[in-house]
């Protein structure tokens, strides 16, 4: 079953799906059969306590210290990539790096949390979309989006947390942190045995708990069952789901990952290692679009078992070294492992064929920290990497640097979340910075970014 | 919407409202291009529901004084007001049933003005206090609460293991006053956690040697027993189910539901994971997750019904504690005892001065009203430490527990609760983790500091790590047990000055007068201050040589100035303080400078510079306003909600219980609690009563 490609995958759906009626997933499979284009992915890994814009700096692109006068933009062909993102060199010809976008108002000293993928204030709540639940709006999948994260292994008990992404004012999106919970979530379908029995009794108690619940909804009325729908809808979807995944364990058996230790492992990086896993398996088995990896779970603090480190991200963050190891040293190897992981994905969804070419085509992976340009960020400039064209609507290759905070031409992240938007098919030109003053920038995509 | 009649004769639409309007607001919002796309040329005295949304818009705007813009010719004081009242009378009359947003949320609570909640005259005639009918979902500490009692198990495990049993499926995020019945619901998100804690709990349940002991044998003799299930076996579990879990008995429809849902799982999963399941369904019941507060009955003769005696029960218990009622408050609900408003009183009472049972939920409000609790979420490196000469270990933690036991002191003797809060000179101090080191080692301990030559040798402070002493400035010999210590009445005034607090509103590296001032502003003096305008970089300077006063000059700026002036004059006063809480009389080498001054108050009296934190505490604590503001927020905590102009009645006759008594925290609460307020519930419209006779009795006793 191992060579199975999305098409054998879809004959696998059709015929286990029986008399279930045809699931978002399937019928956009049955869509690509159909000629259409396939769907965009996106996958964001933040990196916690900073992204320092030496880190996204190619040495031989010289940087000036004020920012250069008008947006520089050149090809990656001709440089090295920075030792940061070393481990990205095989696919250099899909990584876009760009610098001295601003995201200042979001105020993301430390981290800023929810701001950082939304464009907003920082706030202890969610004020407003993030753009990943924005991008899977526009490309819904069985799972909306799925949220991972790298929690520090001192306080491992931490599961569930909210702290990056949502679908709107005050609705914050899950992260999980337990690889273990994750992989239930997501493949708990394929398991056998006790573990299938689980499975089982997970979809008794959701069904049961859909139309228990509905119950208590006929005696209320207006905003009140406005409010209690949440939690009728919460079981609606969640039984609808384990349906649809019931109905496609053969074919997710196909691309479920093996569970091994490094999902109940304490080192920090096994653990990290299995969330990638589970975003790029996610993705193959198409049970959903987008994935967000928040690595650090957007604090300064924690430390980093077995990646090579014994300081804490904190000191690490006042610029204490260890050893012979300066601060910097130790940033890039942070990074430089997170590259590494990236690297795999990358060749990972190209060894899946789709279209003319593979899943890597339609899919694009960014990498920034939410903590912006350092630990202790002010925002004015908040370095991101791409990887990846999104089908070709996206350039590609290009190292790309916008003039500072406060000259003419400076650019905001929520820019840049615009362009992520056009190149999903959902075009936007405001994300979240709707009637903020022109000083802050102008609507619209980031030209140089659009193909 | 329907038209409703005008409240007040003496303020018209046409003689007062639509000049205001045409000589104040039009220029901008008029017909063409109007600004924020507002355009008030056609506005009339008609409600319809476009129009609502506008006025409320127009109100928002008046309360918070930022229309007109400053540049623009004033309006008149008296005309505003009477534009206001009228926009607000109309609006409540209107009835809308969706207040906006900013209402809703705590931060918009200080939006209704003072002046109509507390001048009897004002207040309208026509307005009945009542809450609206509503469900609350159940704060954290409720829910693990009643897993812990289900589970029979401790939430949380004191030293972490690995792998916690339970998680909390939600908090309440955000600074004060968080928990509103309005503002959360559990979505999908929280549903997963539920269903992990659920499948845990049953587990426990179901185990031989149960948490429940000799009670939840019929669990464990369940799934021991063979073959198929007997109709009464099956009964049977279901029955001790909903007893255990929801503390009632299921009624006929729910039995029979329930027992073919156990049944399916038996014949699928088998009998333990079986029953587990089921189990799992009743530990996510909505009644497990939800306050129902719908009230029952006829509507008297304002249209508001009572809650249910089981919602009353619920509504009680959950206000001061952490469980549901007790059995006696559980017995009167059932008996037909708890209808008159003496027999509420006598329960709330009750509770209040039971020192058998535990009321976590009033210390709790003291907390997010204060918020030093943030203390140990600010952090201060170690370099910050170092520089600031802090010796021994740093631990806010302790700093925390000291305030804890200050209010716990307060409350105890219950007496000038507020002034207490506000000015005393008293303190807890080497609280939390330091006592315990202490008494288990005093005697090695004082031998050491002899030794050493250091002072405290008969106290905490022999532990040469605990300088906790120095947040204080306290000579470490003065010391005793018999705590709370008196501090220098100079140097400290209350919660305020005490080093929590001052920590909790500072950064890593300096105080946070505007922080300090803000809160003042919100909490004490019940004003508002608009959030950051998005293109305002707000950055002091990075300057080692210049004061905070110093750096904070860039605050005086003309567009800057117009709310800081309501924050900074507040908030300085406290630089008598360094961040870590030390009283100091010098900074950067000069005597401190710790003037400011109290303005725009909303009561002239109270409109005074002010010479120090110590003064400031002293003459906000005289105002009958800031006590008529804490009051406001001690309603909103505890009706889950912000006030409403139809709380006036309730909210004075509070005050005066307060005042009445001596400053009683317990009179103040009794009298919210038994208010018609907390007791009444306004209707949810529009439904098909048969659908409500058929799925839900509150009558019967509802939730866990």
């Amino acid at each position: 079953m191992n060579d199975l490609t999305r098409r054998n995958m879809l004959k696998g759906v059709s015929l286990g799906a029986g008399s279930v009626v045809l699931p978002a997933v399937t019928q956009r499979l049955a869509a690509e059969e159909a000629g259409d284009a396939p769907p965009q992915r996106f996958v964001f890994v933040l990196q916690s306590n900073g992204f320092q814009p030496w880190g996204a700096q190619p040495t031989t692109i010289a940087r000036d210290k004020v920012g250069p006068d008008r947006v520089i933009d050149l090809p990656l062909a001709e440089h090295d990539l920075p030792d940061d993102l070393a481990p990205l060199t095989p696919h250099k010809q899909r990584v876009t790096i760009l610098q001295r976008l601003n995201g200042k108002h979001c105020k993301p000293f430390h981290s800023g949390q929810y701001a950082a993928l939304a464009g907003t204030h920082k706030a202890s709540r969610p004020l407003a979309e993030s753009i990943d639940a924005a991008l899977a709006k526009a490309n819904p999948g069985v799972f909306p989006m799925v949220g991972l994260g790298l929690n520090s292994a001192e306080d491992n008990s931490v599961g569930t947390v909210y702290i990056c992404s949502a679908s709107g004012p005050n609705q914050p999106i899950a992260t999980q942190c337990n690889p273990q919970i994750a992989y239930r979530q997501l493949f708990g379908s394929v398991a056998e045995g006790n573990a299938r029995k689980d499975f089982d009794a997970r979809s008794n108690l959701l069904d049961f708990m859909r139309t228990d619940v509905r119950r208590v909804r006929g005696v209320l009325a207006g905003q009140q069952r406005d409010k209690f729908d949440h939690y009728l809808n919460a079981f609606e979807s969640m039984s609808a789901r384990q349906r649809e995944l019931a109905a496609r364990s053969d074919g997710l058996r196909a691309h479920a990952p093996q569970l091994t230790d490094k999902y109940d492992a304490a080192n920090d990086k096994h653990r990290l290692e299995a969330q990638f896993e589970l975003a790029g398996a996610a993705l193959i088995s198409g049970l959903t679009n987008v994935v967000t990896i928040c690595s650090g779970l957007c604090s300064p603090n924690g430390y980093r078992r077995g990646m090579g480190m014994n300081i804490s991200l904190h000191q690490l963050g006042h610029r204490t070294g260890e050893g012979d190891r300066d601060y910097r040293a130790l940033y890039t190897m942070l990074r430089r492992q997170h590259m590494a992981m990236i690297a795999a994905l990358v060749k990972q969804l190209e060894s899946i064929p789709e279209g003319d070419g593979t899943l890597m085509d339609n899919t694009t992976i960014v990498f920034t920290s939410d903590s912006a340009e350092t630990h202790h960020s002010s925002g004015v400039e908040w370095p991101f990497v791409l990887i990846g064209n999104a089908g070709g609507r996206l350039r590609a290759g290009r190292f790309i640097e916008y003039p500072a905070f406060g000259a003419a031409g400076n650019r905001t992240i929520n820019a840049l979340y615009c362009t992520l938007l056009h190149a999903a098919g959902a075009p936007r030109n405001h994300f979240n910075l709707e009637g903020a003053t022109k000083e802050v920038d102008r609507p619209g995509p980031l030209g140089e970014l659009l193909a | 919407m329907e038209a409703t009649e005008a409240p007040r004769a003496d303020t018209s639409f046409n003689d007062v409202v639509a000049p205001f309007i045409k000589a104040h607001c039009v220029r901008c919002h008029g017909a063409n291009r109007p600004k924020a796309k507002l355009s008030l040329q056609k506005i009339t005295d008609k409600f319809g529901p476009a129009d609502v949304e506008v006025w409320q818009a127009v109100l928002v705007q008046l309360d918070k004084g930022e229309m007109p813009p400053e540049d623009e010719p004033r309006p008149n004081a008296e005309s505003v007001k009477r534009v206001k009242s009228w926009i607000h009378d109309r609006l409540t009359a209107a009835e809308k049933a969706t207040p906006p947003l900013q209402r809703l949320d705590p931060d918009g609570g200080n939006l209704v003005d003072h002046d109509v909640l507390f001048s009897p005259k004002r207040a309208s005639p026509t307005l009945v206090p009542a809450t609206p009918a509503r469900i609350w979902r159940v704060r954290p500490s409720i829910y693990e609460s009643f897993i812990e009692h289900a589970a029979r198990q401790p939430f949380r495990k004191r030293f972490s293991a690995r792998r916690a049993l339970f998680s909390t499926p939600w908090g309440v995020s955000g600074l004060g006053i968080k928990d509103y019945a309005d503002l959360y619901w559990i979505g999908e998100a929280e549903t997963e956690l539920l269903i992990n804690n659920a499948m845990r709990t049953a587990g426990l349940m179901s185990q031989k040697r149960g948490p429940h002991g000799r009670e939840s044998q019929v669990f464990s003799r369940f799934i021991r027993g063979s073959g198929e299930v007997s109709q009464d076996a099956a009964r049977g579990v279901i029955h001790a189910g909903f007893e255990q879990i929801l503390r009632r008995t299921p009624r006929d429809e729910e039995l029979a539901t329930y027992t073919a849902f156990l049944n399916k799982n038996v014949s699928q999963l088998g009998r333990k994971q079986g029953l587990e399941t089921t189990l799992a369904a009743l530990l996510m019941h909505p009644e497990a997750v939800f306050r129902f507060e719908l009230g029952v009955g006829d509507p008297d003769e304002h249209g508001r019904v009572r809650l249910a005696p089981s919602e009353l029960a619920y509504a009680i218990a959950y206000a001061l504690t952490d469980k549901g009622p007790d059995d006696a408050l559980l017995d009167a609900a059932r008996s037909g005892k708890l209808n008159t408003a003496a027999q509420v009183r006598s329960h709330v009472e009750r509770i209040l001065n039971d020192t058998e049972i535990a009321k976590p939920n009033l210390l709790r409000f003291f907390q997010e009203y204060f918020g030093y609790t943030r203390a140990p979420q600010v952090f201060k490196d170690q370099a910050t430490r170092r520089k600031a000469r802090l010796g021994g270990n740093y631990s806010p933690d302790s700093l925390v527990a000291d305030t804890d036991l200050l209010i716990l002191h307060i409350l105890e003797n219950d007496k000038n609760v507020l002034r207490e809060l506000l000015t005393t000179d008293k303190t807890y101090m080497s609280s939390g983790s330091w006592m315990r080191y202490w008494q288990q080692g005093k005697d090695k301990l004082a031998a050491r500091a002899k030794r050493e030559g250091r002072p405290g040798a008969h106290t905490p402070f022999a532990d040469k790590r605990n300088r906790m002493f120095e947040h204080y400035n306290f000579d470490p010999d003065a010391w005793s047990e018999d705590m709370p210590l008196s501090l220098n009445r100079s140097q400290r005034a209350g919660i305020l000055t005490q080093p929590s607090w001052l920590i909790a509103h500072s950064t890593n590296f300096e105080n946070h007068a505007i922080h300090r001032g803000k809160w003042i502003r919100d909490r004490l003096l019940g004003g508002t201050i608009p959030d950051t305008p998005i293109t305002v970089e707000a950055q002091l300077p990075d300057d080692d040589t210049l004061t905070l006063r110093q750096k904070m000059r860039v605050t005086r700026e003309a567009f800057c100035w117009k709310c800081h002036e309501r924050m900074d004059p507040l908030g300085l006063p406290f630089e008598m303080y360094d961040h870590f809480g030390r009283f100091r009389e010098s900074e950067l080498g000069k005597p401190v400078d710790t003037r400011g001054a109290i303005t725009r108050s909303g009561d002239d009296r109270l409109d005074v510079d002010v010479t120090s934190a110590i003064d400031l505490m002293h003459k906000l604590a005289d105002s009958p306003r800031v006590r008529q503001v804490f009051v406001r927020h001690v309603f909103r905590y505890y009706l889950g909600r912000n006030e409403t102009p139809g709380d006036a009645a309730t909210l004075i006759a509070a005050d005066e219980a307060y005042v009445e008594s001596g400053g009683s925290f317990k009179a103040l609460l009794a009298s919210l609690l038994t208010s018609d307020a907390f007791i009444y519930r306004k209707p949810m419209r529009v439904e098909p009563r048969a659908a409500r006779l058929e799925t839900y009795t509150p009558t019967t006793g509802a939730q866990p």
